[in-house]
């Protein structure tokens, strides 16, 4: 009996401790994050690297602020350090490389760039590549046969024999929550013509800024190319607003409604007035009287 | 003044002077339910309106019946007692103070109602510092503050000869403050051709303006709902619908009151059969316009059978269907047939008839407010039960208990101070009328 | 080709995003994608700056007028009257794509700490005609632009805005409820009760454009998440929407987008036919449907995998035409 209960306490000894080294598991976990990597070749010819860190948790995705990413370049296999940039609270670290500033290609035309996420206890460290060619775009808008026509030039600025063809292109208008697509097409020896079609509003003047993006590419990352001009159609041509004027639902009400009140509380408060004037004199009255 | 006018004085309002045990009893029962009506105030002040039955669809209930009910208890009082003064009729002068009672005080009740049903109390004031003329609601705390105190007014000038009469009777045992009360309150008026002059012209502008701002304010009341979009209530014809209503109503209440105080003080002399079958002719007029505008409404919606006027009137004809065949049958033949028919125009009939036609008008007005706010466009789709249909629970029923019971309490006070029958009117009849019957003795 | 990220994972992510397959995928990158993310970086109001390296290794910070802390949180009172200039902002609701995922109303809840009993945006299952059928419908705040609500308001504490949004002020509410009733869409709720507040959300200063914290015994509703329009965010449920229903604009830009797509208002009104609800009241809404055509699933898919409780509730609406009593 005695063996059995020794037995008995040492599987429940050994059931409890697996417990709590399971527990100890589970509370030791550590995220899993991704950290994108892509770049921008602005119109300014300044490159903006751009990473996004986020985990998922058992609500939903987070993305982290204030942590380090550090950005690198690699030349000849060695890393050269850039910069670190802190991230939003949207969990992104965008750092932008100044228009003059050279990174050095490898042999195929490539520049490597990479990201790095150091982690902490929560968190694990992760890191992205990326490699892209350099690519100078040009647009030239003008109005062919009263078509608004935008031709987009591209260089390849890894090798001279590059040429730009079979690539897509998009062209867009700048909105406020992100771009309209209004026309695209597909480089063919390095240039590409689109129509802009499309009625568009735009400011008082009719401005619109208009993109030529390549979006995404895998060899060029993506390049864009904007300009600011009147293709729009003028604000005063097109603007809704919300009337200011007196309405039901205004602040202030319209005229006529304040006019029938102010007649109808004069009416009636003026018969109080006089009916209590009466009652002061019938009391004046007694007085005299007496 | 002569013993004569004592005399007249305790027949016909004792109350003035004695205060019996009977009395002292219903007061204390009255302030007890007032106290626990407070009492529940408190709790939903406290709590929240999560302990009314009120939910996000049905956002009033039972506060806006007692409101609307109330408040047209009041304009039906000013319109009787303005009219029966312009028109001099002769049956009328019993009835008049018990309407201008009425009025007035159902009048202080009534917005206590509305102040329940506001979730920010402690923001009332905004609608004065930020009002928004283009509001239903503001015009209707415009035309209610204007009516309150046209009534009050209307209701001093009625009251002033008596002050003057109660004033100057030596044998009136009341306390001294009392005396000293009515002292005050009747102004030094002295009965003269002058004072007389001008609380006529007084009474005859009041009275006019009286009808005038019970019409326009109980129409303002119905343009509250009329000018939503809600099936039910978008109605052109809800303005003169609720007067008529409202008018129904207070008649009743005021038959209802001339029974209790000709029981209780044994007034029979006083409130003839011929008050009682006067008053009954005038609640059949009202009981048929009542029907007859009930009835517009109704078939027109059926008729055009429109989806969403459709939707309510099945609802009323399903969960609501007693109390629809209550309160717009029952509450509309009956009266017809009780004051129509010779046999049976007796005056505890008439009574009765009063009695059914509160409660039918009360259900009228549940069922104008209610089963609307239980049909909306976008269809209910919830399953919590209490947030589907409406039902009042023990907080609003015992607020409603002590609004009823807070009119019965200013009622009875208001008795104790100011005599329930325009006592220097009647005495003047009462004397021409003794001395006609002298001078046609002489003659013999 | 010597892209050396995770291929796959970006790939197919976009790949989900465009088909919508799989639910709450789409809640990556914060909805906006990492493609508009790439894009709109310059135009969103993040409150950081831009840091440029030069070429002699200085880290220079651009565009310091970004950061006026102040304009990217939600507006106190008296500025939450004023509208975002020039704009007037519209919602198109497609139908042909909503499913009752229910992701909108939950990130609706979440992000305006709401309990669960109080839906701002709300999900009707809607049947028009014995004949017609079924189909499921988002109904957040229409912003009318004859709004009954603010007209009898009878303390001005709902207000709309000039750039078409209607506001409550839970401050100067007075909880008579007359907005309520004067709502044909039932859009509006109320607290009843005292509102459990949340530790990260009590201490802020009141703004009607979150209605944060909430007030006891005052109004509340759908604000078009007023607070997010001023950093050129986009409303919480257009983000949360895995199948892409809602698109969000600027009408005076001609442009409604969903988080994926961006397409010309007028464009998508016109060819996909779109309406506005219950037209007829005369209350002028600012959100648009598209009719459900089309639809690439069955109306019974959003009733599948949810409790009792929410089956329950549109248990009146008769999915089949056909009777089927054995």
């Amino acid at each position: 009996m005695k063996n059995y209960l020794i037995i008995f306490f040492i599987i429940v000894a050994i059931f409890l401790s697996r417990n709590n080294v399971f527990a100890q598991e589970e509370e030791a976990t550590v995220f899993e994050p991704s950290l994108g990597l892509n770049t921008i070749k602005r119109t300014d010819q300044t490159r903006d690297l751009i990473t996004k860190l986020m985990y998922r948790a058992d609500k939903g995705f987070v993305y982290p602020e204030n942590h380090k990413v550090s950005f690198y370049y690699l030349d000849e296999g060695n890393e050269k350090f850039l910069a670190t940039i802190k991230t939003t609270n949207d969990g992104s670290a965008i750092l932008k490389l100044a228009a003059n500033y050279v990174i050095p290609a490898d042999e195929e035309g490539f520049m490597n760039f990479l990201a790095r996420y150091e982690g902490n206890d929560t968190i694990a460290a992760t890191e992205e590549q990326i490699a892209v060619k350099d690519l100078k775009m040009e647009m030239i808008t003008e109005i062919i046969d009263s078509v608004k026509t935008v031709t987009v030039n591209a260089v390849s600025l890894a090798s001279a024999t590059d040429t730009i063809k079979e690539i897509e292109i998009g062209l867009f208008v700048e909105r406020m929550f992100s771009d309209l697509p209004v026309a695209d097409g597909m480089f063919d020896a390095g240039t590409v013509t689109m129509e802009f079609l499309k009625r568009i509003p735009g400011d008082k003047k009719g401005n619109i800024k208009v993109i030529a993006r390549i979006t995404e590419n895998e060899i060029y990352g993506t390049v864009e190319v904007e300009k600011v001009l009147d293709w729009g159609i003028p604000s005063h041509l097109h603007i809704r607003e919300v009337p200011q004027t007196r309405q039901l639902w205004t602040p202030i009400a319209p005229l006529w409604m304040i006019i029938t009140l102010i007649i109808m509380l004069v009416g009636v408060w003026g018969h109080y007035i006089f009916s209590v004037i009466q009652l002061v004199r019938i009391s004046k009255d007694g007085k005299n009287k007496s | 003044m002569t013993r004569e006018g004592i005399d007249f004085v305790r027949w016909v309002a004792p109350q003035i002077e004695q205060t019996r045990r009977k009395e002292y009893i219903w007061f204390a029962f009255l302030i007890s339910v007032v106290l626990l009506a407070i009492y529940t105030f408190i709790t939903q002040e406290v709590k929240g309106h999560i302990v009314t039955g009120m939910r996000d669809n049905v956002v009033w209930g039972i506060y806006i019946v007692n409101f609307i009910f109330f408040m047209g208890v009041s304009y039906a009082g000013a319109i009787v007692s303005g009219s029966l003064h312009l028109f001099e009729a002769s049956w009328r002068k019993p009835v008049v103070r018990i309407a201008e009672f009425t009025t007035v005080f159902s009048l202080l009740i009534g917005p206590v109602f509305i102040l329940l049903c506001i979730g920010r109390l402690d923001r009332l004031p905004y609608i004065a510092f930020f009002g928004r003329i283009q509001s239903p609601i503001v015009w209707d705390v415009i035309a209610i503050t204007t009516d309150i105190f046209g009534c009050l007014i209307y209701l001093y000038l009625a009251l002033l000869r008596d002050f003057a009469f109660l004033r100057d009777n030596p044998h009136l045992k009341v306390p001294k403050w009392k005396k000293k009360f009515y002292r005050v309150l009747s102004l030094n008026y002295k009965d003269t051709p002058e004072q007389r002059i001008k609380l006529d012209l007084s009474m005859n502008i009041m009275s006019a303006m009286v009808i005038a701002i019970a019409i326009i304010v109980y129409s303002v009341l119905a343009w509250i709902f009329s000018v939503t979009l809600q099936p039910g209530w978008h109605s052109t014809i809800f303005g003169p619908y609720f007067v008529i209503a409202a008018v129904f109503s207070g008649v009743a209440v005021m038959i209802l009151i001339m029974w209790i105080y000709r029981k209780v003080y044994h007034l029979e002399e006083l409130f003839q059969e011929k008050h009682f079958v006067n008053m009954g002719v005038v609640l059949l007029v009202l009981a048929a316009l009542f029907g007859y505008f009930t009835f517009s409404e109704y078939l027109t919606k059926w008729y055009g059978s429109e989806k969403n006027d459709e939707q309510l009137i099945k609802l009323l004809f399903s969960r609501y269907y007693w109390e629809f065949v209550l309160s717009n049958y029952a509450g509309v033949l009956y009266p017809l047939i009780v004051v129509g028919l010779k046999r049976f125009r007796t005056i505890n009939n008439i009574t009765f008839a009063a009695l059914l036609v509160v409660i039918s008008l009360w259900i009228n007005r549940y069922l104008i407010v209610i089963p609307t706010l239980e049909s909306p466009y976008f269809p209910i789709q919830d399953t919590r039960p209490e947030w589907v249909h409406y039902l009042g629970t023990w907080v609003e029923w015992t607020l409603t208990a002590g609004g009823v019971a807070m009119f019965a309490l200013l009622f009875s006070i208001g008795a104790k101070f100011f005599p329930i029958v325009q006592v220097t009117k009647m005495h003047d009849e009462y004397e021409d009328i003794e001395r006609v019957e002298y001078e046609k003795e002489r003659e013999f | 080709m010597k892209k050396k990220n995770k291929p796959d994972k970006q790939n197919s992510r976009r790949n989900f995003l465009k088909t919508g397959l799989t639910a709450g995928i789409a809640g990556l990158a914060g909805g906006v994608g990492l493609m508009a993310l790439s894009q709109k970086t310059s135009a969103k109001k993040t409150g950081q700056t831009i840091k440029l390296l030069t070429p002699d290794g200085k880290l220079v910070e651009l565009d310091k007028s970004v950061l006026d802390e102040n304009s990217l949180k939600p507006a106190p009172r008296k500025e939450a009257k004023k509208g975002l200039p020039n704009r007037k902002f519209v919602m198109v609701i497609d139908l042909s794509k909503c499913k009752n995922a229910r992701k909108c109303v939950d990130a609706c809840q979440e992000g305006h700490y709401l309990p669960k009993s109080q839906e701002w945006m709300r999900l009707y299952l809607l049947k028009d005609s014995p004949e017609t059928a079924p189909y499921w419908f988002p109904r957040p705040c229409f912003h009318c632009d004859n709004p009954l609500c603010v007209s009898v308001c009878p303390v001005g504490a709902t207000y709309k805005r000039s750039d078409g949004i209607v506001l409550v002020d839970g401050e100067k509410c007075i909880g008579c409820k007359f907005c309520m009733t004067g709502c044909p869409y039932s859009v509006r709720v109320f607290q009843w009760e005292k509102p459990e507040v949340p530790a990260e959300i009590a201490h802020l200063d009141y703004s009607p454009e979150t209605n944060l914290p909430p007030v006891k015994g005052t109004v509340g509703k759908c604000v078009f998440c007023a607070d997010k329009l001023r950093k050129n965010e986009l409303p919480r449920c257009v983000q949360a929407c895995p199948m892409g229903v809602i698109y969000f604009g600027d009408i005076n830009e001609d442009t409604v987008t969903n988080g994926e797509e961006t397409v010309q208002f007028s464009e998508l009104i016109k060819n996909k036919a779109g309406y506005r609800h219950l037209e007829t009241l005369g209350t002028r809404p600012s959100v648009y449907y598209l009719p459900p055509v089309n639809r690439g699933f069955p109306v019974e898919r959003g009733l599948e995998g949810y409790e009792k409780e929410l089956v329950d509730r549109y248990k009146d609406v008769p999915l089949s035409n056909i009777n089927n009593n054995d």
